[in-house]
């Protein structure tokens, strides 16, 4: 008899370390956005036959809605499997060639929809879920800026031209490079959704989509390895094409710098193309 | 030269005798162990779409594992090694890599069973707690860290377990995924009360909880941090009658599966079945809502699962039966199946000589009734309560049905007869998240006769064909197989996916719209060869695979299309 006692009391015990959390409502958080100049890319690949990626983009916009400008969405519409062309209910066609290249980079043959924030990468591993996005970013923003990045730009006759100036806020010492896109909002096309909601959405508000790579696929190399505080460096882009069916008041550009060896963007911007 | 040979021989006759002195003398333990490797070549295929680019250089694939035992007395210890290199095709990318995937080591004495390391346990049905691995699903959720059994008098088992478990080939590092704890204990109540010790009425009951915690950096939802669920259960068995029954319940853990609702889960699993000579009978029934549990609340796919819901359907062993599998819905679903096994006896008019065994086997799965909380929440939207649901109600989608007849019989000395036919609904939209998709709608028949000529030798030809309107049309299976039991067999088979007459699929959605989408009739040849010897076994085959769904216990893996040469080799010592 003494040992079932034993016994109970141990499990009564035990029981006591599991803890459990109730929540009661409301569920969001009261989040402060964080005071900093610097800024984190989220990169939302997906596609318009992808039924579970506008969750993936409502999570989007609700990081967005806390921090503001400190968040830059872009969306790389991507893949055979989901962002193909499938008429009659899905013509159109997102993709772009760097968009391509960096699906077979970075994503290879992960499901969608995925994320990479400021392109970090554990141990080889650059994807990160959607749910756990805000938390990465919530990371990332406690960084200090290293550099600050200003777009100017122009357009004339279909062609944008202008200059990317780069302040550096602290030393660096490793080759990076700049990267220049142009992205689009406020595309409506249709989007598949779960069965549960309909199975289409006939018009889909698609933001940020990934419309194109203005310096090349990979941007181009920084001209110096090494850069001291308080040095500066202007980088120009010309007469850039915008597509025929592109809307340049919908257009912005995204800049951003990175390093050449882990990919991880240090510092990006986004304006507008017309304010 | 013919030094060498003496020398290579002396060598080999004294290792050969240490491994037998270590097997054979306990006082030095004993090692034991098993081994498998599955290796795969793959090339282009036009017709099946697969291109170079897509094969991307890799065209080996292999996946291997190593299981080595060490006992000694009341010490036993062990590690697993794995290498994937790299994973084969529908394999998670993700275990691309090699090296000790387990490491363990065990102590039992008196009255506790201490294991440290990776190790896999179960409390009840898994509907809690359940870390086990499916090598052909390259599935695996280890805890590693430690687990005590205490059986402090016969009939009360205690176990406890906490770690974390395993995500591929991420070592636990600080937040990375939740730290799991847990306890269950296990009542025979024929051992520990004497007025039952004697009784033909045997009764186990049991209860288990275990909590997960994981830090909540979000900067959108209030997390909890904590979350823990827990279960009872009761087994009751009288000569040939059994009822098992198990209730589970798990606190508010919004996760990627719930898309972030903040409801409570519950599971209720009962299962009944009666068997005596000759006949058995078994039903079950199971309802699940909201029960998805993970390590990590972040995480999708198959990994890191804390508990495992039980899947309510048969596994079919026939390719073209076995082709739409079910796929267990952790967010709701409420099942029931039946099966009924009777021999007709020998010398009747239906079973002849030797008699027959038919079985019926029906299963029905369908969605929970969900309501809306409330006028302005839609059921499921994220950081709210999600829905309301009565327990134990019932939705209004099917989600899978399958009613199925088998018979075998043996027919004289020389032939054997299996035959059986399903009727199988396949609900493609939700199971495989293909939204918009019609269900499938598929009839399958099975003949598979086996006739042994001569002692040993045995010859085995099935056909099978499977009606569908849907998906990608209907099917026609043959295999030939000559068998050498138990050393050889050799084998051909070939299924052709005939579609219909013009190899056309049309269906017209709910809005009215028609989709039309033509398929190649393809064939899907293979050969294959296989040679086991003691515990060994070795399997060769080569040809074209198709594509498909390998389900487990419910849980499932896409099978990409193939086209090539597999081996497989198996061992244990």
């Amino acid at each position: 008899m003494k040992r079932i006692y034993f016994a109970l009391m141990a499990m009564i015990i035990s029981v006591a370390f599991l803890a459990c959390d109730k929540i009661d409502g409301p569920y969001k958080e009261e989040v402060v956005k964080p005071e900093t100049n610097k800024k984190v890319m989220l990169e939302d690949y997906t596609g318009h036959l992808c039924p579970n990626c506008p969750a993936a983009h409502e999570i989007a916009h609700d990081l967005k809605d806390i921090y503001e400008d400190n968040l830059i969405i872009v969306v790389v519409h991507a893949g055979n499997y989901f962002a193909r062309p499938e008429p009659p209910e899905y013509p159109y066609d997102f993709r772009t060639p760097a968009g391509e290249e960096y699906l077979s980079t970075f994503v290879g043959l992960a499901g969608f929809p995925i994320g990479m924030i400021n392109r970090t990468n554990e141990e080889g591993n650059y994807l990160v879920d959607k749910d756990a996005w805000g938390t990465k970013i919530s990371q990332l923003l406690e960084e200090d800026p290293e550099i600050s990045v200003e777009i100017n730009s122009t357009l004339e006759s279909g062609k944008i031209s202008g200059e990317i100036n780069i302040e550096f806020l602290s030393s660096i010492s490793q080759q990076a490079s700049l990267q220049i896109w142009i992205t689009e909002d406020s595309i409506i096309k249709p989007q598949k959704v779960p069965s549960s909601e309909g199975d289409i959405i006939e018009e889909y508000q698609h933001d940020h989509v990934l419309r194109g790579a203005v310096n090349g696929t990979w941007g181009e190399a920084l001209s110096q390895a090494t850069y001291e505080t308080g040095n500066t460096e202007t980088i120009k882009f010309s007469n850039f094409q915008l597509g025929d069916d592109w809307v340049a008041e919908k257009l912005s550009i995204v800049a951003f710098v990175y390093d050449n060896d882990s990919k991880k963007v240090i510092q990006v911007e986004k304006k507008k193309l017309i304010e | 030269m013919k030094k060498h040979y003496i020398k290579l021989a002396a060598l080999l006759i004294i290792f050969i005798s240490l491994a037998q002195t270590v097997q054979s003398q306990s006082k030095y333990g004993q090692v034991s162990g098993s081994f498998q490797f599955d290796g795969q070549m793959y090339k282009p295929d036009s017709e099946l779409g697969i291109t170079d680019s897509m094969i991307d250089g890799k065209t080996a694939r292999m996946n291997a594992f190593g299981n080595i035992i060490y006992t000694l007395g009341n010490f036993s210890a062990g590690v697993r090694y794995e290498a994937y290199l790299p994973p084969m095709a529908g394999f998670d990318s993700r275990l691309e890599g090699h090296g000790f995937a387990n490491r363990w080591a065990r102590y039992k004495t008196g009255i506790i069973d201490v294991t440290v390391g990776n190790f896999y346990e179960q409390f009840g049905t898994g509907m809690i707690f359940r870390a086990y691995e499916e090598w052909t699903l390259g599935y695996d959720n280890s805890v590693d860290g430690v687990r005590a059994i205490i059986t402090p008098m016969k009939g009360m088992t205690i176990k406890g377990i906490w770690g974390t478990q395993r995500y591929f080939w991420d070592q636990y590092e600080k937040d990375d995924r939740g730290i799991i704890r847990g306890g269950d204990m296990d009542f025979f109540l024929n051992d520990l009360f004497g007025v039952m010790e004697n009784s033909k009425t045997k009764i186990t009951l049991g209860a288990g909880m275990i909590s997960r915690y994981q830090a909540d950096q979000d900067p959108i939802y209030k997390l909890p941090e904590n979350v823990a669920s827990w279960s009872t259960r009761m087994n009751l068995s009288h000569g040939g009658f059994f009822w098992l029954t198990e209730y589970a319940h798990k606190i508010n853990d919004p996760n990627a599966i719930n898309q972030f609702i903040y409801k409570e889960g519950q599971g209720l699993f009962s299962s009944v079945s009666y068997s005596q000579k000759g006949l058995g009978i078994a039903i079950s029934g199971k309802w699940i809502d909201n029960m998805g549990f993970k390590s990590d609340r972040t995480v999708t796919g198959d990994a890191l699962f804390i508990n495992f819901l039980p899947p309510n359907t048969k596994t079919h062993s026939y390719s073209l039966s076995a082709m739409y599998p079910y796929a267990t819905q952790p967010n709701g679903e409420a099942a029931i199946q039946g099966t009924l096994n009777y021999r007709v006896p020998k010398k009747s008019f239906l079973g002849g000589k030797y008699g027959m065994g038919i079985e019926v086997n029906f299963a029905h799965i369908r969605s929970i009734e969900k309501t809306a909380i409330d006028a302005d929440t839609p059921i499921g939207e994220s950081g709210t309560l999600g829905y309301e649901s009565k327990f134990l109600s019932i939705g209004n989608e099917v989600y899978f049905q399958d009613l199925g007849f088998e018979i075998d019989k043996k027919i004289n000395k020389h032939f054997k007869l299996i035959a059986s036919a399903d009727m199988i609904t396949y609900n493609m939209s939700v199971i495989e998240g293909h939204s918009g998709e019609p269900n499938v709608d598929a009839f399958v028949w099975v003949t598979d006769l086996q006739y042994r000529f001569k002692r040993k030798h045995s010859i085995r030809w099935e056909m099978s064909q499977l009606l569908t309107k849907q998906d990608q049309g209907n099917w026609l299976a043959t295999t030939l197989e000559y068998n050498f039991a138990p050393t050889w067999f050799f084998a051909i088979m070939d299924q052709y996916n005939y579609v219909n007459s013009d190899g056309v699929i049309s269906f017209e959605s709910e809005d009215g719209t028609l989709h039309e989408k033509t398929y190649k009739k393809l064939h899907y040849p293979t050969i294959s060869a296989g040679y086991t010897k003691g515990t060994t076994r070795v399997l060769l085959s080569y040809g074209r695979q198709r594509e498909g769904i390998l389900c487990v216990g419910g849980v499932c893996r896409a099978v990409p299309s193939s086209n090539g040469f597999k081996i497989t080799i198996t061992s244990s010592f």
